[in-house]
This record gives C-alpha cells, sequence and structure tokens, in this order.
C-alpha cells in the first residue's frame, strides 16, 4: 500500500531523514516508533504531503505520488498529532466542509458525512458545535474528517496525545474495526504498549534511517529467541540440569533455587522436544516458556544499539 | 458551479460571530445617526424638509460614502488579518493543507470571505442609503460607481491583512501589521509627496528664474493611497471631476497626463494589480511545498 524508498529530508545542514526505507502492507495497522528528534513527523508530513522531501520516491497503492502530490493526497487521510477545530461551525458543517475541500459537493457530501459520522460512533451528535465536543470526541471526529474522502491510507501522528485511558482504549478498538473494514494505517505513538496491542506491523526509526521494521510477531520473535528458556521444577533440579547440559542447542544455565534459566538457540518445535525430553525423565515441570520482551524493551534494545554504534 | 468551500465555511461561522454582528450594528448605527443628523439638522434650520433641499441630500451622501470606507479601512484587516494566522495558532491549516484545496483556493477563499462582510453591510445598510434617494441628486449610477470603489478598497485592503496573516505567525500581530501598512498607505504616501515636494522646492529656492515645483513621477506614489482614489471618485460625483487633477497640478505640470487626468481609475487599477500580487504571495507562501 505504502512504500517509501530511500527518503531524505534536509534542515539546513542537518539529515532529519537519511534515506529512509518503509513497507506497508494493505489492510494492516503498521506503528511507526522512534525516539524524539529520529525523524517521524518528518516522514508523515512528507507522506500527507506537507513538507516537501529532497529526495526519495513514495509509492501509494501503486502509484508513484512523489510528483504528484494531488493524487497522493487524495489517496491519504492524515490526522495530525495536534489538530484543531472550527469555532461556530456544527459537527455536519465541519465534515461537509472537507467533503467539499475533497470535491464531494452537496448531497454526496452530506450523505458521507453522516456514513463517517457513524463508522466513529459520532451519529446522533451532527447538530453540535463542534469546539462543544469532549476532547476524545473531537479526536474521533478528526479521524472521520480524515476518512471523508474513503483515502487509502490513513496516516495518525501521535493520535492518543492527551487522551485519558478509557477514550485511548475506545480509539485503539476504532482503529481496529477500520483495520477490519480493509483500512491501511499508518499510526506512530510514543505508546508502545498500546501500539503492540494494535498493530501487526511496526517500523523503528532512529537518526533518519529504519532500523528495523516487519511483522511485529515475527520480530519479536527473532529477539525473543536471544532470551532465556524459564523452567521451573518441582523435583530433581539436579537431573533437569543434566538433561540440559546434554543439549547441544543450549549455550548456557543459571539456577535459582528450583528456577532455572536456559539459554536455548533451537527453534520453537525443538523447544518443545526439550520439555518433552525433561518429562520423560520424569522430572515435574511446573512452567516452561521464552521470557518474552515487549515493545518497549525491544525498542530500548534497538534504539540504544544505534546510539552506541 | 460550486461555491469555494472555505468561503462557505466562513460564511457560516461569520453568520454565528459575535464579532460579525458587531461590525454590522456598528455600521448602521454609524450610517443611522449620519442620516438622523442630516435629516433633523436641516428640518430643524428650515422647520421642514423643502422640495428644494437638495444640498442636504447630498451632504448625507458624502458624509455615508467616507464612513463606509472608514467602516471598511476599520473592519476588514481586523477580519482578514486573523484569516490564516488564526487557522495556523488553532492547528487547523495544515489539516486544510492535506486536502484537495489548493493554495490559491484557501487564499481566495478567505478573501471572498473578507469581502462577503462588506457585502452584507452594504445590504443591511441600503435602507439607511436609500434615504438619500428621496430628494433625487445621487444617481442610481452614482451608488453603483460607489459600491465598486468600496470593493476596491475591500479587496486592497483584504489583501494587505491576508498576506499580513500569511507573514506574521500571531493573529494579533497581523491584524496590528495590517492597520499599520493601512495607515501607511493612507497617510504615509502623503507624507512621503509631501517631504518630495518639500525637498523640491528648496532646492529651488535659489534659483534665479522662477520654476514651477515639480515632483515629477513621484505623484505616482499616490496611487496606492486607497483614501484619494475613493476621495477622487467622490469629488467627481459631486464636483466637476477635475478636482484631483487640480490638486495635482500644484505638484507639478501632468495637464496631459493621462493617469493624473483618470487618477481614482488610475488609482484603483494600480490597487487592484498590487491586491493579485499580495494574494499570489499569500498563496505561495502557505504552500508546503515552497517551505
Amino acid at each position: 500500500m505504502l512504500k517509501i524508498e530511500k527518503l531524505t529530508k534536509k534542515y539546513g545542514k542537518t539529515y532529519a531523514l537519511s534515506g529512509l526505507d518503509m513497507n506497508v502492507l494493505e489492510g494492516e495497522i503498521y506503528g511507526f516508533v522512534g525516539p524524539n528528534g529520529a525523524g517521524k513527523t518528518t516522514t508523515l508530513r512528507i507522506i500527507a504531503g506537507l513538507l516537501k522531501s529532497d529526495g526519495g520516491d513514495i509509492w501509494i497503492n501503486g502509484i508513484r505520488t512523489t510528483k504528484n502530490i494531488l493524487r497522493q493526497k487524495s489517496l491519504i487521510g492524515f490526522v495530525p498529532d495536534f489538530f484543531g477545530v472550527y469555532d461556530n461551525l456544527k459537527v455536519i458543517e465541519y465534515l461537509e466542509f472537507f467533503a467539499s475541500a475533497y470535491g464531494i459537493y452537496g448531497r454526496a457530501g452530506k450523505r458521507r458525512a453522516h456514513e463517517v459520522l457513524e463508522m466513529v460512533d459520532l451519529d446522533g451528535k451532527e447538530n453540535l458545535l463542534v469546539d462543544s465536543l469532549s476532547r476524545g470526541m473531537q479526536q474521533r471526529l478528526c479521524l472521520a474528517r480524515a476518512l471523508i474522502h474513503e483515502p487509502k491510507l490513513l496516516v495518525l501522528d501521535e493520535p492518543s496525545s492527551g487522551l485519558d485511558p478509557r477514550t485511548r482504549k475506545d480509539f485503539q478498538f476504532l482503529l481496529q474495526r477500520l483495520q477490519k473494514d480493509n483500512y491501511t494505517i499508518l499510526i506512530s505513538s510514543h505508546i508502545l504498549s498500546e501500539l503492540s496491542d494494535m498493530c501487526t506491523s511496526i517500523g523503528i526509526i532512529d537518526g533518519g534511517v529504519m532500523i528495523q521494521q516487519g511483522e511485529i510477531d515475527n520480530i519479536m520473535l527473532a529477539i525473543d529467541s536471544s532470551n532465556p528458556l524459564r523452567i521451573t521444577v518441582l523435583n530433581q533440579i539436579n537431573k533437569a540440569m543434566e538433561v540440559l547440559r546434554k543439549d547441544p542447542q543450549v549455550t548456557k544455565i543459571s539456577v535459582d533455587e528450583n528456577k532455572i534459566a536456559a539459554w536455548f538457540t533451537g527453534s520453537r518445535e525443538e523447544e518443545a522436544l526439550l520439555l518433552q525430553k525433561l518429562i520423560r525423565e520424569e522430572i515435574m515441570v511446573t512452567s516452561f516458556a521464552r521470557e518474552h520482551n515487549s515493545l518497549e524493551s525491544l525498542f530500548f534494545h534497538l534504539t540504544g544499539d544505534v546510539k552506541g554504534k | 458551479m460550486n461555491v469555494n468551500p472555505v468561503f462557505e465555511k466562513e460564511i457560516k461561522r461569520n453568520s454565528r460571530s459575535i464579532k460579525i454582528s458587531w461590525i454590522i450594528f456598528g455600521c448602521n448605527l454609524v450610517l443611522g445617526v449620519i442620516a438622523f443628523a442630516c435629516f433633523f439638522g436641516e428640518s430643524r434650520i428650515v422647520g421642514y424638509l423643502t422640495p428644494n433641499s437638495y444640498s442636504m441630500p447630498m451632504k448625507c451622501y458624502v458624509i455615508m460614502a467616507y464612513a463606509m470606507f472608514l467602516l471598511i479601512i476599520l473592519a476588514v484587516p481586523s477580519v482578514a488579518g486573523g484569516s490564516i494566522a488564526l487557522e495556523r495558532e488553532k492547528k487547523t491549516l495544515d489539516v486544510l493543507l492535506t486536502t484537495n484545496l489548493n493554495p490559491w483556493k484557501i487564499i481566495t477563499g478567505k478573501l471572498e470571505a473578507s469581502l462577503g462582510i462588506i457585502f452584507v453591510m452594504a445590504i443591511s445598510t441600503l435602507p439607511i442609503i436609500s434615504l438619500i434617494m428621496v430628494f433625487g441628486g445621487i444617481e442610481y449610477i452614482d451608488l453603483l460607481y460607489l459600491v465598486i470603489n468600496l470593493l476596491v478598497v475591500g479587496i486592497f485592503v483584504g489583501s494587505i491583512g491576508i498576506f499580513c496573516s500569511v507573514v506574521c505567525k500571531k493573529t494579533t500581530l497581523a491584524t496590528v501589521m495590517s492597520y499599520l501598512i493601512v495607515l501607511l498607505l493612507v497617510g504615509g504616501t502623503i507624507a512621503a509627496v509631501a517631504i518630495v515636494y518639500y525637498v523640491d522646492g528648496l532646492s529651488l529656492a535659489d534659483a534665479v528664474y522662477y520654476h514651477h515645483t515639480d515632483i515629477g513621477a513621484a505623484i505616482y506614489i499616490l496611487l496606492l493611497n486607497p483614501f484619494l482614489s475613493f476621495a477622487g471618485m467622490i469629488c467627481s460625483q459631486i464636483g466637476t471631476g477635475h478636482e484631483m487633477a487640480e490638486i495635482c497640478s500644484l505638484l507639478g505640470d501632468y495637464s496631459n497626463n493621462p493617469i493624473v487626468n483618470h487618477f481614482p481609475e488610475a488609482g484603483m487599477a494600480v490597487q487592484l494589480a498590487l491586491s493579485g500580487i499580495l494574494l499570489f504571495g499569500a498563496g505561495y507562501r502557505i504552500n508546503p511545498l515552497n517551505r
């Protein structure tokens, strides 16, 4: 759906983006994360047509939009990090205005406005003044506004900032529902736990380059494999240690009372076989699991690496 | 043909805005007081209004025309000055720029909205202005010419306001800057010509032969002055029509100069051209791809 190749952007002599590559597949929720100043907002603003890149290419829905900004804008629905609303304007008028800004006039605009209001659960609020809505509702209205012209890709820059946890969760469910409706969503956020809950893929940017991207499960698995297996046994801890030591894929073992940490390089299937081996030796295993990484630890791990280099 | 969405949105917002209500109220109040003072004053002197009281509606027309000019000069910068800066302050400009609306359409929509206020003002004051038609003396074509001139003033002042609104980040600064530029155009151009006239006079003080002061091409600075082109138009309606040329002849020999001889029209043309340049500049400035 979105393909970015070697995107560069310079502010004065400083490179904000130095050859960024990104690949967002159709129908996925792609979490875009990175430390402050990494180039997230610059990237999103270039995608939204609010900034001119200095180099590189952007393809949206198979169309090279780098030189066709109008086409790019019609394919994208953008929700900025700080959004404002107009005073003295009703919800329906606000949406009709944006519909006409995309060339959807009159009845068609009104119909589409009602459709998007229903999509974001704001039906019934048509005649309220926009500035009288709560922040959560304004955020949903902003999303409705981004959906008004049926874009192929939704780009959201820190959409949850300033929202309370419940509203944030509601917004998350809303995005997941949109994904089910076949919308592709690119979202940047600092709330990593939220992203790990809803994203299907992630991209981690640092220093203007993409340092890791792909399906979130695969990335986690790859990182998890460097974590130890945590095994808890009720009896025969020495025998369990012996079984583990004999396994060529166990590189290191540490013990704390009846808890063993074994660094195991094998695959998921080989992990299962190891567990079978322990049980066959009549060792009472109460827990056997690979220690998991959170997106947060992955983020620190990767961005820390880049800083270290 | 579809209406500019920005214009439509602004008109809807303005219709609910207390600021616009005050502007319209103020405008009608001022014109109403002028009309009342003129008619009441005349009838007090004579005891009643005679069919021969031609000078009274004429005076009333002139005062009302200048009052409307003043109201436009005061009202339009306050609306246009905030047009883009307020969008920026409220964080709505970025969202607007991500739509299919091109910057030029956004700018013209804002200008149309500012002019829309003048239009509403003009329509709402029609009953008061029509009072001067009761006794004759003013033709409909004169009123049309007045409206056109006021529209040009509105476009010029509105363009200045919008340009300032694009250049300045804060609404207050943009509005203040708009007023300063308008003041500079109204007062500053006259002051500049006066200085040139004075300097020219000094250089001639020691001349052996009598020589008439001639400020030459400096006279064209006055074409930027919306007040002078407006005053020239009013003079042409109630006087001989050569008043501006006569005033200019004091500054030099412009008897065969077609621009000076058609000062109000030339002034409006220059102001419209400058408005175009300012609007183009504003459109260029807000285009994110030009940053």
